[in-house]
């Protein structure tokens, strides 16, 4: 029942929102009268189905669960430490993306190869170790010399 | 005339080396499990704009009939479907793996594969052409009726119908943001400077499929392993009779079907299977190790998959998520999707559909002799993959437009796609809704402003009539057919 009330918020959320913006639209339609239909109105349409078949579906499963005898959706049990594995390569993810805008590509990549390693299962160091440098010189000279893609400069210093 | 032109462009050494790398990276796909043609297309897409555009076409159509054979593989050898439209093949696959036949259910599975795949190719040298002059004629009105035809995808998309569609408006929703492409007003920018010049569709993929999919994959745990004999090689007798018999009816009953949006291979599969159960003499065997029952499914994926580049070309109409990305991956390369292509473009599209002539023979030699290499290669864990993965991501999601907001872009994204997966989303109809919102947006409003705002333009216009129609039609009769695959089969084709 709590995923089922989360998606269909998400849902109507996303069409409320699409509403909202095409009925700024359409209040500010003198600015574009050359097209009939205007952009507000394709947004509060949108926003509108969308609206509905959420609600459509949020019926539907509430029957299916009362049907089953009352039982809502199960989710699948999950361990502490499956997420915790999930959280920890957003949160190495993160970093890499705000080292890049500090240190440059080559330092950023380096140390984002070093920690993302350690959480996908590899156990000696030393193995991290050699792994990473081998796979942030392949992924330098594949994307930097190579392609010559251009990625920011660091603020602190550029590697 | 144009054919040979094409074939003898495509013979050149870049094209070739574009065509092999595409074809083992396809059949490599197709072998591990988890890692889907859609996504390694999202994740390659950025990487391929620094190549020649022909040459990346080629590769990535490659990869996506690769993947078609190397699918079987897994299947076959350890019951693990390493694409959905392969789930079929398990059925039978396994059970000749069981009784030391695999050897001869991955023979008649690659020479299956190849002749839907040649025949698919000669039907697209055939009628690709005439559809694409004929469609030329389309205006904007014409063109919302093969839109709309063509979201009837969504229905099939998902195991849930109204989580199709749901998935199919947000993404038509998330197409809306930054400039209105008729009048450039803003939308749904809420003060973003990034926002303003729109969602990128690259990082909007290789996130949801990419990232999304390393994350789903850390949670699981490390896929699995296969240390078996292959058998004997060719069938022969009856087997062989009975298994080309099969691969030339799958052939038949996976290309027509696979014309049309939302016929996806997984979908053939099981209709080629269910035909030959019942165009059997002995069906009670179905399931216990029956040779038909590995050629007929691998034939019809084959050949849907190869139907769905004459749409794709002829119409600009994508009938499969893999498709989608490739149309997005013609877009960036400023090729038109559609009839227009077969004229301005006559030398990219003759020697893409080459391509496909060279790619099946390319397939069919690293298919049957490396067979037992392709099934050590599902030994390759996550832990490896992942990190190369997830930095080529990064890379993919930077490149198109050199900014790092589609860096964040994608890594939102990738945890909407995990969330998606994980609560049982699907993740294509959200693309399909993305990529074809803004095109329907612009021609729904063309096409009103042509008639002063009334509807009645789509009726009065024959062709956009009859396409409304036929969607309709369509939709009815792809509900229908869903109601007699199984469940499981449709979850399946969610999860890769």
């Amino acid at each position: 029942m709590k995923t089922l009330l989360m998606e269909v918020f998400v849902a109507v959320f996303l069409g409320m929102i699409s509403i909202s913006e095409g009925i700024r639209l359409v209040i500010m339609k003198k600015l574009y009268k050359f097209d009939i239909f205007g952009p507000g109105f394709y947004n509060i349409g949108l926003g509108a189905v969308l609206t509905i078949i959420s609600l459509a579906y949020f019926v539907s499963e509430r029957k299916k669960a009362l049907g089953a005898g009352g039982k809502a959706q199960a989710s699948q049990p999950v361990g502490k430490s499956e997420y915790r594995k999930v959280i920890s390569m957003v949160s190495v993810l993160i970093i890499y993306i705000i080292l890049m805008y500090l240190t440059g590509y080559l330092f950023s990549t380096f140390v984002f190869f070093l920690m993302i390693n350690r959480i996908a299962g590899f156990r000696s160091w030393l193995s991290i170790a050699g792994v990473t440098v081998l796979m942030t010189a392949a992924f330098y000279l594949l994307f930097v010399t190579w392609m010559g893609i251009i990625f920011p400069r660091g603020l602190l210093f550029n590697f | 005339m144009d054919l040979i032109y094409g074939l003898l462009n495509c013979l050149t050494l870049n094209n070739l080396f574009y065509c092999f790398i595409g074809c083992m990276l396809g059949t490599l796909v197709g072998v591990l499990p988890g890692l889907g043609p859609a996504s390694t297309i999202a994740i390659l897409l950025p990487i391929t704009t620094y190549l020649d555009p022909t040459g990346s076409i080629i590769m990535l159509s490659g990869l996506y009939y690769g993947a078609m054979y190397g699918g079987s593989t897994t299947s076959i050898l350890v019951n693990i479907p390493g694409e959905a439209a392969s789930v079929v093949t398990c059925m039978d696959g396994f059970q000749m793996t069981k009784q030391g036949r695999s050897g001869q259910a991955l023979w008649v599975a690659a020479i299956g594969s190849f002749i839907a795949g040649t025949f698919g190719a000669i039907l697209c040298s055939l009628l690709g052409p005439g559809i694409a002059k004929y469609a030329l004629k389309f205006g904007p009105p014409e063109y919302v009726g093969l839109l709309l035809f063509s979201m009837t995808m969504l229905i099939t998309l998902s195991a849930s119908l109204m989580k199709g569609l749901l998935a199919g408006l947000a993404g038509m929703v998330l197409a809306t943001v930054g400039m209105d492409p008729l009048t450039g007003a803003p939308r749904l920018h809420f003060g973003v400077v990034g926002m303003m010049r729109g969602l990128e569709l690259v990082p909007v993929v290789v996130g949801l499929f990419g990232i999304g999919e390393i994350l789903l994959a850390a949670e699981q745990g490390v896929q699995n392993i296969y240390r078996g004999k292959l058998g004997k090689m060719t069938p022969r007798g009856h087997d062989l009779k009975q298994g080309l018999l099969a691969s030339i009816r799958g052939t038949m009953v996976g290309y027509f079907p696979g014309l049309i949006p939302g016929m996806l291979p997984a979908l053939t599969a099981f209709m080629a299977y269910d035909i030959e159960k019942r165009v059997s003499k002995y069906p009670e065997k179905f399931g216990t190790g029956v040779i038909e029952g590995v050629a007929a499914p691998e034939a019809a994926n084959n050949a849907s998959a190869m139907a769905g580049f004459i749409p794709l070309m002829t119409l600009g109409i994508p009938t499969s998520a893999s498709l989608a990305i490739i149309l997005a991956a013609l877009v960036m390369y400023g090729l038109e999707p559609g009839p227009a292509l077969f004229l301005q473009n006559k030398q990219f599209v003759w020697t893409v559909i080459g391509s496909m002539y060279v790619g099946n023979l390319m397939l069919l030699v690293l298919n049957l002799p490396l067979v037992g290499l392709w099934a050590r290669i599902s030994l390759i864990p996550y832990k490896v993959l992942g990190p190369i993965i997830l930095a080529v991501c990064f890379v993919g999601a930077y490149s198109p437009r050199n900014t790092m907001f589609d860096v964040w872009v994608a890594l939102i994204f990738g945890i909407v796609g995990f969330v998606m997966k994980k609560k049982g989303w699907p993740l294509a109809p959200l693309i399909l809704g993305f990529l074809l919102g803004d095109l329907f947006e612009v021609s729904l409003r063309q096409s009103l402003s042509m008639s002063g705002g009334s509807l009645s333009i789509f009726w009065s216009r024959p062709v956009a009539a009859v396409l409304i129609v036929c969607t309709v039609i369509f939709a009815v009769f792809t509900i229908k057919v869903l109601r007699r695959v199984p469940k499981e089969l449709l979850v399946e084709e969610e999860k890769l």
